[in-house]
C-alpha cells in the first residue's frame, strides 16, 4: 500500500505576512515574464522551484521536465530562424527551439512563484482586494492540483478537481475555501524584508542584463 | 457583495471561476502562436460556462478578474497587448451575452453563441491593430486571424457544451444557483 504523503512545512510562512508575500510573487512574476532571454528565464524557474520547495509544495523535476521538452516539441512544429536539420518534412529550426525552451521554463516559473508566493491565508483590503484574494487563493490550488488533470479522461478529471476545491455534494458546502476561518499570519519581520530582497533584487538583474 | 446592486453578488463563486480563468490562461500559454497575439480563448470556457447561471454584474466582475488577473499571470497587464485582450474579451461577452439572453436555445447553441463571441473578439482586435498599433497593414492577417478564430471559436464551443452535459459538479451548482 502506497504511503500517505507527510504534509510538508512551510517555511516561508513564519517569515512573510501573506499580502507581503503575495506582492513579493508579483515582482518575482514580473521579473520573469519581462525576461527575454531561455537563460534568464531558466534562472529564474530554478528560484522559483526553490521557493516553492521552501514553501512546502511538492514539485515533481521529471513533471516538469517532461513538460517543457513537450513545449520544446510542440513549438518545433513553426519553424522560425536557423535550420538546424530536417527530420522529414519537419525542418528543426534554432529559433523555434529556444522560444519553446523559453516558454516551457516560463511556464514552470509562474507555477513555482505561484505556488511559493500565494498563501491560502491571503487577504487583501478593501471588497475588491477580498475578491481578488479569493481568486489568487484558488488559483494557487489550482496550480498545486493541476496533475489531476488526466488528457486520457479529462471532463470526469476536471469534475473531481472542480469538486474538491469548491464541493458542491449535498452537506459539503461548509468545506468550501471562503468558509474556513483564516489563521492567524505572521507579520514580516526583518529576516522576511531580508529575503524578498534577496531574491527580487538578483532576479531583476538577471531579468534587465541577462539578454 | 454589497453596494453593488439589488442582489448580493455571489463573491467566492465568481472568484472560483476566474481562478479557473487565469489557470486556463496559464495553460494557454504552453501553445505556440502560429500568428502574433493568436489567442486559443482556453480563459473563456468559464465565462461561457458560467452564462447561464451568473447574473449580468457577476458576469462583468468574472471579467474584470479574467482580463486583469490573466494580464497579471502572462506579463501582459502593462503593454499593448493588455488593450487587445480587454477589447477583445468585452466584445465577446458582450456578444455571446447578447445572444444568449435575447435568443431561445433551439436557435442558437453554446456552440453558436462561442463561435459568435470568438468571430466579435477577432474583429476586435484586427480593428485596434489597424487603427491604433500597426496601421492598415495588419490587415493582412484579417483572413487568417478570422479562419483560426473560427476554428478555435468552434472548439471552444464544443468543449463547453461536452462540459454541460457531462459535468455532474456544474449540474449540482446549477442546482444550488
Amino acid at each position: 500500500m502506497a504511503k500517505p504523503n507527510r504534509p510538508r512545512t512551510d517555511r516561508l510562512a513564519c517569515l512573510l505576512h501573506p499580502t507581503a508575500r503575495f506582492f513579493w510573487g508579483l515582482a518575482l512574476l514580473a521579473c520573469l515574464v519581462f525576461a527575454a532571454d531561455w537563460k534568464a528565464r531558466g534562472l529564474l524557474a530554478l528560484l522559483g522551484m526553490g521557493l516553492a520547495l521552501a514553501a512546502g509544495k511538492r514539485v515533481s523535476f521529471g513533471y516538469f521536465a517532461f513538460l517543457v521538452a513537450s513545449v520544446v516539441v510542440f513549438n518545433l512544429f513553426l519553424p522560425v530562424g536557423r535550420v538546424w536539420l530536417t527530420l522529414g518534412p519537419v525542418p528543426i529550426t534554432e529559433g523555434a527551439f529556444f522560444l519553446g525552451l523559453g516558454k516551457g521554463m516560463t511556464f514552470a516559473g509562474l507555477v513555482f512563484f505561484s505556488l511559493a508566493s500565494i498563501s491560502r491565508d491571503l487577504r487583501l483590503p478593501g471588497r475588491f482586494g477580498a475578491l481578488w484574494g479569493q481568486t489568487f487563493a484558488w488559483y494557487e490550488q489550482l496550480m498545486d492540483q493541476r496533475k489531476a488533470l488526466k488528457p486520457r479522461a479529462l471532463l470526469m478529471s476536471i469534475d473531481r478537481l472542480l469538486e474538491r476545491l469548491y464541493p458542491t455534494r449535498p452537506g459539503t458546502e461548509a468545506d468550501r475555501p471562503a468558509n474556513r476561518k483564516p489563521f492567524a499570519s505572521t507579520k514580516t519581520g526583518f529576516p522576511g524584508w531580508l529575503l524578498m530582497g534577496l531574491t527580487v533584487v538578483p532576479a531583476a538583474l538577471v531579468s534587465v542584463f541577462l539578454r | 457583495m454589497p453596494g453593488f446592486g439589488k442582489r448580493p453578488v455571489r463573491t467566492d463563486l465568481v472568484a472560483f471561476f476566474g481562478a479557473l480563468s487565469l489557470f486556463f490562461a496559464t495553460l494557454e500559454y504552453l501553445f505556440p502562436k502560429p500568428i502574433p497575439f493568436f489567442r486559443l480563448g482556453l480563459s473563456n470556457l468559464p465565462l461561457l460556462v458560467s452564462l447561464g447561471f451568473f447574473s449580468f454584474r457577476e458576469q462583468l466582475l468574472l471579467l474584470l478578474l479574467k482580463v486583469v488577473g490573466t494580464g497579471i499571470v502572462n506579463g501582459t497587464l502593462t503593454s499593448y497587448v493588455f488593450l487587445f485582450s480587454t477589447g477583445a474579451t468585452l466584445a465577446s461577452f458582450l456578444v455571446m451575452y447578447g445572444l444568449y439572453r435575447l435568443t431561445p436555445p433551439r436557435l442558437v447553441s453554446l456552440t453558436g453563441i462561442s463561435l459568435a463571441g470568438a468571430i466579435a473578439s477577432n474583429a476586435v482586435q484586427i480593428a485596434l491593430a489597424m487603427g491604433i498599433v500597426y496601421g492598415p497593414a495588419s490587415g493582412v492577417v484579417a483572413p487568417w486571424y478570422f479562419g483560426l478564430g473560427t476554428f478555435t471559436g468552434w472548439a471552444m464551443g464544443w468543449g463547453a457544451t461536452q462540459f454541460q452535459k457531462h459535468s455532474k459538479w456544474l449540474g449540482r451548482l446549477r442546482g444550488q444557483t
